[in-house]
């Protein structure tokens, strides 16, 4: 016989949990079953027959499991007391469960722990260290009363939480104890768990931890520190933990990763996953080397399930994730440029950008007739339509599918008075976006405009109230991005200088020092048509200050430094 | 489970996983309720290019899909999302967007006999339900079904629904439907994609695995 004992915590599947006991037994292990009292007498009493040929195995007097209770406290104390007295070889004793699942050969385990015969393997930590509580409670699990489940009345759970914490009651630790916790599935020297059964102080203890809550992972825990003389704070049984503080369970399609983890037991085992239980329960071949246990490959999967589950995809936005407001971490999901003015300053901005940057550069995505995507296509990329209907039915989705589908291809796009403003508040408040404004000059392409000058006053009066609508937005309290804004005037004094600026941020592969600049469109006369406008009562006062006569310089580019050649 | 004859679940790892292990999973996280949108799948070239034969695998004829075209909103009153888009707002419907039909479907539920379904599979009563979606930047396992409405034998069908005068917003969506259809139009665009499996679906964005893994 060998010298590990196995405790079985039996409810469902009992066909599985057969399978697995004739497992271990076979290898030679003891085997002594907790069946749950909530299992009906009739399908207990068939597992037993069913089980009865198999001569070192016991079942154990049975109790009510509830999750978080004492029941499953009261199970493992009464499977150990009967492993301890009938079978006096066994001088580990691991705890596991019916829906537990031997990945190595057990005789892997047996030689593994009889290397280590005083050493416990029971995950324990302090209240302080561990990050994994469930509801927030961590030390108070152990100072405050539960008597309403939380599973079946969490409001009166929490309720009567509130109360005491309000009312400053408390519970007294027992002297001597330091409430530590950790996985329930343990694995305990004789010489332990013994004298954990056998403290003269246990009716006291039990009575404590019968009103902790979840005592299942405090107990042992807590215990095992009084009389371990070595204590491996880890569990020998693989065993996941989603945000709710439920196992993960393993299906047939884990295999290879379960088999790649080198763990002696995994758990929870799907019922149904018959693939594993039939490559692991018969195939001995199965074998992997014999190494330390690392279930490093494992823990990567499932870390990254429960960050999907509590902070998901940046910047996306579909059927089962749609974040409140200032819950999206990150609006959309990558960086984007908006530029307001320039296409207007500059002749060949869209494609002197594009050049400069490499990005995908949009004409005016909200222009008032179609969404201008970049080369003039009709559908962007994820479909979409250029349609403005269906740009203006949702402008938020619309943005956040574009740089969603353009996956890290940084977008940028004009956007100007004449466009459809619906968007303004949501890219403002997007830490993603870059906006870059030139302010008045949405006021050049009507000065090259050939139409009557009262029309051109009346649509100048309009854009001008826009415009200052949209610089309000920008410079609102709640602005994330990143945003820049010029005056005209100001700008074209050198306008080289927030170009680099801006195309750094942009950031290239290769940062280089621009060495083209774009096309200044003709600005002579600007100033007087300025003053015209002013004279026909309308305040252009977004540029800056234009004196009458003057033009614009072509911006230049600062000569190179000059180098040496040796030879 | 409530689908159409027309409509193919993929949930995440529906090629190695039973719909048992899904239930079974859902059941002990206390989730009542699963969302599956539906992804409007369409054949290349004009619709009865590849006429369809009884027994055949429609995603055979058509295997395409729009990506990443979809508009989500909230319905304040019954707490659902609204999902419209994909072909039938990009074809049918480019210039009144609204008028797309919803795209949104709760087809798996823990059933309680005070539960009703309010229109169709789109949303349901009460409201908590339709919450499948989280709200706090997280996301939740949700999958798709697959529609193959757009078929050969799609015009004869909206001749026929035409007639018949029971669907929503009299007929709105079928009137614009037999429209369009009369010249023949070819919902695949050059930035359609293949279907290939739920894994594909999940990188799109399109559905997620949530925290099963």
């Amino acid at each position: 016989m060998a010298g590990v004992g196995i405790l079985m915590l039996v409810h469902t599947a009992l066909g599985r949990a057969e399978q697995v006991a004739r497992h271990w037994h076979a290898a030679g292990c003891p085997v002594v079953i907790h069946i749950d009292r909530k299992v009906p007498e009739a399908t207990c009493a068939q597992f037993r027959q069913a089980l009865s040929d198999l001569p070192n195995l016991r079942f154990s007097a049975r109790h009510r499991c509830e999750w978080g209770t004492w029941g499953i406290v009261a199970a493992s104390q009464s499977a150990a007391e009967v492993m301890l007295a009938q079978f006096p070889k066994v001088r580990h004793v691991y705890l596991a469960s019916g829906s537990c699942l031997p990945l190595r050969p057990v005789q892997e385990l047996i030689d593994y722990l009889a290397q280590r015969p005083r050493t416990d393997f029971i995950e324990s930590a302090t209240t302080a260290d561990v990050p994994w509580t469930v509801g927030g409670l961590d030390h108070e699990r152990f100072t405050l009363h539960f008597p309403f489940s939380w599973k079946k009345h969490r409001t009166l759970f929490d309720l009567y939480v509130g109360l005491q914490r309000r009312r400053g009651l408390r519970r007294r630790i027992p002297k001597g104890l330091v409430p530590h916790m950790g996985s329930q599935w343990w694995c305990l020297t004789r010489q332990t768990l013994s004298a954990i059964l056998q403290d003269p102080d246990r009716r006291q203890y039990d009575a404590y931890f019968r009103k902790v809550w979840i005592p299942d992972e405090s107990y042992f825990q807590t215990l095992a520190r009084i009389y371990s003389t070595q204590i491996e704070s880890r569990s020998l049984t693989l065993s996941k933990f989603d945000f709710q503080g439920k196992p993960h369970i393993f299906y047939g399609d884990h295999l290879q990763l379960l088999r790649r983890s080198d763990c002696f037991v995994a758990r929870k085992i799907w019922p149904h996953a018959s693939r594993l239980y039939e490559a692991f329960l018969s195939d001995s071949n199965a074998a992997m080397k014999h190494t330390e246990p690392n279930p490093g490959k494992i823990d990567r999967i499932f870390d990254k399930a429960v960050d999907r589950r509590t902070r998901g995809r940046a910047g996306l936005y579909m059927q089962s994730r749609l974040p409140n407001s200032a819950w999206e971490n990150g609006v959309a999901s990558g960086r984007y440029s908006v530029f307001s003015g320039f296409a207007e300053l500059f002749e060949n901005f869209e494609s002197w950008i594009a050049k400069a940057t490499g990005a995908r550069v949009h004409g005016h995505l909200f222009a008032p007739q179609r969404a201008e995507f970049a080369h003039d296509q009709t559908i962007a990329p994820g479909a979409m339509h250029q349609s403005a209907a269906i740009r203006d039915y949702n402008p938020r989705a619309f943005l956040t599918n574009l740089i969603w589908n353009a996956r890290g291809d940084r977008q940028c796009f004009q956007f100007g008075p004449a466009d459809t403003q619906d968007i303004t508040w949501f890219i403002s408040s997007d830490p993603n976006a870059q906006i870059s404004v030139i302010s008045g000059a949405w006021a050049v392409p009507l000065f090259h405009s050939n139409r009557n000058f009262m029309e051109i006053r009346k649509e100048a009066a309009q854009l001008q109230r826009i415009v200052s609508q949209f610089l309000d937005v920008l410079r609102a309290p709640h602005c994330k991005a990143r945003i820049r804004i010029w005056k005209m005037a100001e700008f074209i004094e050198a306008p080289m200088e927030p170009l680099q600026t801006i195309v750094d941020e942009i950031g290239i592969a290769t940062p280089r020092h621009l060495t083209e600049a774009p096309k200044l469109r003709e600005l002579a006369g600007f100033g007087q048509f300025l003053q015209n406008l002013k004279n026909q009562g309308m305040h252009p006062y977004l540029m800056g200050d234009f004196p009458i006569e003057r033009g614009a310089t072509q911006p230049n580019i600062p000569p190179r430094k000059p180098y040496l050649v040796r030879s | 489970m409530v689908v159409d004859p027309d409509e193919f679940l993929i949930y995440p790892f529906c090629d190695s996983r039973p719909l048992r292990a899904l239930t079974d999973w859902l059941d002990p996280s206390s989730i009542k309720s699963f969302s599956a949108m539906l992804i409007d799948m369409y054949p290349k070239g004009p619709l009865n290019d590849a006429p369809y034969k009884a027994g055949q695998n429609p995603l055979e004829i058509a295997p395409w899909f729009d990506p990443g075209n979809y508009s989500i909103k909230k319905n304040a009153r019954f707490g659902n999302l609204w999902i419209q888009g994909g072909p039938r707002m990009r074809v049918f419907f480019p210039d009144a967007p609204e008028k797309a039909p919803a795209l949104n479907k709760i087809p798996l539920v823990k059933w309680d006999r005070r539960y009703c379904y309010v229109s169709s599979t789109h949303m349901l009563l009460p409201r908590g339900l339709n919450l499948v979606y989280d709200e706090w930047g997280g996301e939740k396992a949700s999958g798709a079904l697959l529609h193959t409405k757009f078929l050969d034998t799609f015009a004869a069908k909206a001749q026929e629904e035409l007639q018949r005068k029971q669907h929503y917003a009299a007929s709105v969506e079928y009137k614009a439907y037999a429209q369009s259809l009369a010249q023949h139009p070819d919902l695949w665009c050059k930035w359609s994609e293949k279907y290939i499996n739920w894994r594909q679906l999940e990188t799109l964005g399109l559905m997620s695995k949530g925290n099963w893994a």
